[in-house]
């Protein structure tokens, strides 16, 4: 006679021979670990966020971005960066979550991000790098890192 | 939508920035002219190359940044494959394959970010949907008639076909295409030019092409986009690539090695045949078991040597600021070798320092490798490694003077250009590109 009994070799991670590891099946938990130097507080030495989304129908974004000084005022870009207090040093550019705060924020902080936006490649920061002003490097949320990396070792 | 010349401008300027497929070297000599002479994008390839931009067609057919950048890819792709001097006719057929074979390059580099625009812009069915990516659950939308047409797009589209192989295909199958479906069908950049491509054109496509190892666009058929599984794939061809620089530049800094009379003495490990058994040497040992004669055998011993160090000049003027953190942490793996202090150049020597782990040093953000032969006379230096990106003035023999050609070494960055020391009969060797 044969029973009902049916063998169970299902686990959460699909193989049957975790299932001796030591506790019950329902203790047998997956989860993901990760670190980030990024998260640490400690390890930043100066750090900024910027966003900013340019409107759909803007054509001509560094006009739209002169708009947001006072265009009569406007003199040069140099100018500009000098006034706005951009960051001399070079930085890591870490993407992180938009906040619902996008260009609800004064004009002139949006200008200031624009700035920085627009000498932003993919992962730094160039106080030196031309401006330049597409949808791609503008349209972010990002975050402006400068590691201490003297801290380093003092994490654990 | 409506562009401005400033707008395509900074589009073209992000993408010199951006770098895909090496395309710096090309587009960013090129002078931009907004004309209606071409019909959509064409570079024509004079001593400075020229870019030519319809912004009628700009206007018409292009909706966002990736867009552009699919367009002026695509262009750029068909000078850096020189299919217009390969190909001395041009057929509808040919110009057909071609573009094919460019737009699927471009949708397994940079997956439908680019490629959503080839989408967009051929809309017809037949041999017009090879001109674009189909993803497979749109299949159903075609008619059963395309299932051919829509079988050679998943294998062109999976990196099955080259341009002439397709070329080929296609002319055996001329009797399936009507000639409606070739004159609807609209090219994009340059198929008539067939001008000669001036040297200095030629030597820069020849880098570009040095530097594509075709990583991400043909090893992997079947990965496109970029997917977590692209990314560690690259991130383990970045390690195995950076193990590659490790392993060159090794072997170069070796041939600069000399005696450092004020570094410690190490004790190394020589060996010699003497007629005595040595448990290191098993084969002797078991060459004794059926011979009664003792036999020559390898014996190793310890030895006082001289240090050996190289003294290295580290080029660290503005041209080298994108690439100089890479360098010094290759550099640093190496540290043992190098013979202090380190010396950095710009427009004159320098000593740098290893301060917590990173290199400090002075610079002029100027470029001049004389003073580093001037350096190497007065300090009577006999062999050294230079690391530089190349761009520095000619130089002549008086420069040289006193100095032996072949004990001068030179590590030419991924990005430089190693032409100068070529000339000169300087050995180098050039890193590859990351």
């Amino acid at each position: 006679m044969t029973g009902d009994f049916i063998e169970k070799t299902a686990t959460p991670c699909g193989h049957r021979n975790l299932n001796n590891t030591g506790g019950p099946r329902s203790r047998v938990r997956t989860e993901k670990i990760s670190a980030s130097i990024f998260d640490s507080e400690q390890m930043k030495l100066q750090h900024e966020r910027h966003e900013l989304i340019v409107p759909q129908e803007i054509t001509d974004i560094e006009e739209w971005v002169i708009t947001l000084y006072h265009p009569r005022a406007f003199t040069s870009w140099e100018d500009i960066a000098g006034r706005l207090k951009i960051p001399t040093v070079r930085m890591l550019v870490v993407p992180v979550e938009s906040s619902a705060k996008k260009n609800k924020v004064s004009k002139l902080k949006m200008l200031r991000s624009a700035v920085i936006l627009s000498k932003c490649n993919k992962n730094y920061f160039q106080p030196e790098s031309p401006m330049i002003f597409t949808r791609s490097r503008l349209n972010r949320s990002i975050e402006l890192i400068q590691l201490n990396l003297e801290q380093y070792y003092e994490m654990d | 939508m409506k562009w401005t010349e400033k707008q395509i401008g900074y589009i073209i300027q992000d993408m010199i920035e951006e770098n895909p497929l090496a395309c710096r070297a090309l587009l960013g000599i090129s002078e931009i002219v907004f004309t209606e002479k071409v019909p959509t994008m064409a570079v024509s390839l004079s001593a400075r190359p020229v870019l030519n931009i319809n912004p009628k067609f700009c206007n018409q057919h292009l909706e966002s940044e990736n867009d552009v950048k699919a367009v002026l890819l695509h262009e750029f792709l068909h000078v850096l494959l020189r299919h217009t001097e390969k190909y001395k006719i041009s057929t509808p057929l040919l110009n057909i394959a071609l573009d094919a074979i460019i737009n699927s390059i471009i949708f397994r580099y940079k997956g439908l970010e680019y490629a959503d625009f080839f989408r967009r812009f051929y809309k017809g069915r037949g041999i017009q949907t090879l001109l674009k990516p189909i993803p497979v659950e749109e299949f159903n939308i075609y008619l059963p008639t395309d299932g051919f047409w829509l079988d050679l797009n998943r294998k062109i589209y999976s990196g099955k076909f080259c341009a002439d192989d397709l070329f080929e295909l296609l002319t055996y199958l001329r009797k399936k295409i009507t000639k409606r479906e070739l004159l609807e069908i609209i090219l994009l950049g340059n198929h008539d030019d067939h001008a000669k491509i001036p040297a200095n054109i030629r030597d820069i496509l020849d880098e570009t092409l040095k530097k594509m190892d075709g990583v991400l666009i043909w090893s992997k058929p079947n990965l496109r986009g970029n997917d977590v599984e692209r990314k560690s794939e690259n991130l383990e061809i970045q390690k195995f690539k950076m193990r590659k620089w490790e392993k060159s530049t090794f072997r170069l800094l070796k041939k600069s090695l000399v005696e450092d009379k004020r570094a410690k003495t190490e004790m190394s490990s020589s060996e010699t045949i003497l007629p005595v058994l040595s448990s290191s040497d098993r084969r002797a040992l078991a060459r004794f078991n059926f011979s009664s004669i003792i036999p020559l055998s390898k014996t190793e011993y310890l030895t006082k040597t001289t240090s050996q160090r190289a003294s290295i000049y580290l080029d660290v003027s503005g041209s080298m600021s994108s690439e100089i953190e890479a360098i010094v942490s290759l550099l640093s793996s190496f540290r043992p070798y190098i013979k202090m202090p380190l010396w950095v150049f710009s427009n004159e020597v320098e000593e740098a320092r290893f301060v917590k782990g990173k290199l400090e040093y002075k610079t002029t953000f100027g470029t001049s490798i004389s003073c580093v032969f001037d350096h190497l006379r007065k300090t009577k230096t006999k062999k050294c490694l230079i690391v530089t990106d190349g761009y520095v003035e000619n130089i002549n023999d008086s420069m040289l003077d006193n100095l032996r050609r072949e004990d001068i070494r030179v590590l030419v960055s991924a990005d430089g250009n190693p032409s100068i020391f070529q000339q000169v009969g300087i050995p180098y060797l050039q890193l590859e590109k990351q």
